[in-house]
């Protein structure tokens, strides 16, 4: 019986079956083990706090401006990528790359170095605007790390869909411009809004790059992951776990959101 | 009238070259040819898609080779017809119109009527995923012709059918041809579908256009082996010409011919005859003798043996059997001669 097993090679997929599920539970203990360390009485006195609600609106609107800021970019970016050869593409396409596989660190590093030196100094003080310690940072943080994921994640949108149709549209008189509004921007619309979603999820998520640009301000700069952070340092541990679960849903629902739209497209 | 003058291009390693062709007002021109010979790349030259080494493409004499595809007024039907999904075929008639900036009167008017003509109306609201292969074909052919378009440039429009609706949409496309006068460039590899709905044929080959004719004329003299045997001739081979006659396979035919020299001979599948034995030592006929035989369905196809192998395609019940011995006859009329490629 085992050697027939065997032969038939169903050992591989249970073998696949059963490491994938391991690795669920893996994370689905380690989540309950958070809300077990919390417990039911903690969890509602951390939930009804000012303070986590102040830190997760802040979380969710700075994220839904940067991500609309990284769109305005990504969009036509990613299209750029995905359709026109121009030289130095691959150099760009190289130069895109780099926030996405450098550390978030080394962008708030590098934040920190431009912003403080000319022209940006003269400029800020001209007109009476600081980036840095408040959450002006906070959001060009997250433009400066999502903006190249963004286009990123375009590109791959604009690559599902063939140019064939775009083609046809210019053959029936309609300009690249209108092409691209009438035509390839609602044919995308399933793998931009899935996109979306994950640069939302990934701004949200980000601190590395706050860490060194902005550092922490209570109630000014303190999103969630970097609240979290700061809260660690000063030993709440009931702050800290109820966050990372507010964290958590928040990735759980934006990624259910993802697969539920994204499904319908090529992306992801 | 559309004319491609001397076009030449480079496009990831492959080579379209000297391309010379006139599709006259109004005409059917069917481009020809095996898969990658350069068919569909010729077409989006002339779409636009790509900008050209040398050469013009001239549309009723303006040299359209400056222009963008938008300016060029060509109406481009790509193979799988390219139907824009996220709108439905009303709005799909009625795009080329609204890029145009026409008046809304204007667009409705003339949407109504490609519908009409098309005979789509009853599926005017519905979305392009919700249509079969045939409604597919009209609603793209009507998007095309609604903007009025000098050229219409078909990209394998019926290689997505079954061959029965293939059949029936290749009327229909020549029938919608003639009622619009449209000039039509229609691309495709299969020789029945060209010979339903061509005026004139131009076969391609290697980025190459070898020869450009009516389909009868082509099929009658093929400039060269590669024709004879894509328009399949089927029986092709290699002889030596004296002018008098053509020698080789271990059979000698008489026709009076200006080659000399190696030639290829053939002769259509169709045009050899099977006559009783009594007739062996006329002009033309070889003692042989049957191999198989293949009912079609208009024909039956027999595969004979006269020390080459022969093919023949008879109507009707012909009294032999496989093993039969037959007097195979080879008209001097028929027979097809072309110099070596």
């Amino acid at each position: 019986m085992q050697n027939a097993l065997w032969q038939r090679g169903t050992w591989w997929p249970a073998l696949a079956i059963f490491l994938a599920l391991a690795t669920i539970t893996f994370y689905l203990i380690l989540i309950a083990s958070n809300w077990i360390y919390l417990g039911l009485g903690d969890t509602f006195y951390f939930f009804t706090q000012p303070r986590m609600w102040q830190r997760f609106w802040l979380t969710v609107w700075t994220s839904t401006v940067s991500t609309c800021f990284s769109l305005i970019i990504g969009i036509p970016a990613g299209y750029a990528l995905s359709r026109f050869s121009f030289s130095c593409r691959n150099v760009f396409a190289s130069v895109i790359d780099l926030p996405i596989v450098v550390s978030p660190a080394v962008i708030g590093a590098f934040l920190f170095g431009i912003t403080t030196r000319f022209p940006f100094d003269l400029i800020s003080e001209h007109y009476n605007i600081y980036i840095g310690r408040n959450v002006y940072g906070v959001l060009l943080v997250q433009f400066t790390v999502t903006c190249a994921f963004c286009a990123r994640l375009m590109k791959a949108a604009f690559d599902s869909i063939p140019p064939k149709f775009e083609s046809v549209s210019r053959s029936l008189g309609a300009s690249n411009f209108r092409t691209f509004f009438k035509v390839v921007l609602p044919m995308a619309k399933n793998g931009i809004m899935a996109s979306m979603i994950v640069v939302w999820a990934r701004a949200a998520a980000e601190w590395e790059g706050l860490m060194l640009f902005v550092g922490a301000s209570e109630g000014k700069t303190d999103i969630m992951p970097f609240a979290i952070y700061l809260d660690w340092n000063g030993g709440m541990m009931g702050w800290v776990v109820s966050m990372t679960i507010v964290c958590i849903l928040m990735a759980v629902t934006a990624m259910t959101a993802m697969r539920l739209i994204g499904g319908k497209s090529h992306v992801w | 009238m559309i004319e491609i003058q001397a076009l030449n291009g480079n496009l990831g390693g492959f080579r379209l070259q000297d391309i010379d062709l006139t599709v006259n007002d109004g005409e059917y021109m069917v481009l020809l040819g095996p898969t990658g010979a350069g068919k569909t790349v010729l077409i989006e030259y002339i779409v636009g898609m790509y900008k050209q080494d040398r050469g013009a493409i001239l549309i009723d004499g303006q040299d359209v080779t400056p222009l963008y595809t938008e300016e060029r007024n060509i109406a481009y039907v790509p193979q799988d017809y390219a139907l824009f999904p996220n709108l439905n075929v009303e709005k799909n008639i009625a795009y080329g119109l609204e890029a145009r900036r026409l008046p809304k009167e204007e667009i409705s008017r003339i949407t109504e009527e490609t519908i009409a003509n098309l005979g789509i109306g009853y599926i005017r609201h519905r979305m392009p995923l919700n249509l079969s292969g045939g409604e597919k074909q009209r609603v793209a052919l009507g998007r095309a012709l609604a903007t009025g378009p000098k050229v219409v440039l078909l990209d394998e429009p019926l290689s997505a059918l079954d061959e029965n609706l293939r059949a029936i949409m290749s009327h229909e496309l020549r029938a919608l041809q003639r009622k619009t006068h449209a000039t039509f460039i229609h691309v495709c590899h299969n020789f029945e579908e060209a010979a339903a709905v061509a005026d004139r044929i131009a076969i391609m080959n290697e980025g190459r256009l070898v020869q450009i004719d009516t389909l009868e004329a082509v099929k009658a003299n093929p400039q060269n082996e590669f024709v004879a045997r894509f328009l399949k001739t089927q029986n092709v081979f290699e002889a030596v010409s004296d002018g008098k006659t053509i020698k080789g396979n271990g059979i000698v035919l008489n026709k009076k011919n200006p080659l000399t020299g190696t030639v290829i001979a053939g002769i259509r599948p169709e045009h050899v005859r099977l006559q009783s034995e009594n007739r062996i030592g006329e002009t033309n006929t070889f003692a042989g003798h049957i191999v198989d035989i293949v009912p079609k369905p208009h024909f039956i196809e027999y595969r004979l043996d006269v020390g080459m192998e022969l093919t023949a395609f008879l109507i009707g019940d012909v009294p032999y059997g496989p093993g039969d011995a037959v007097c195979v006859e080879l008209p001097a009329e028929h027979l097809i001669l072309t110099g070596k490629n």
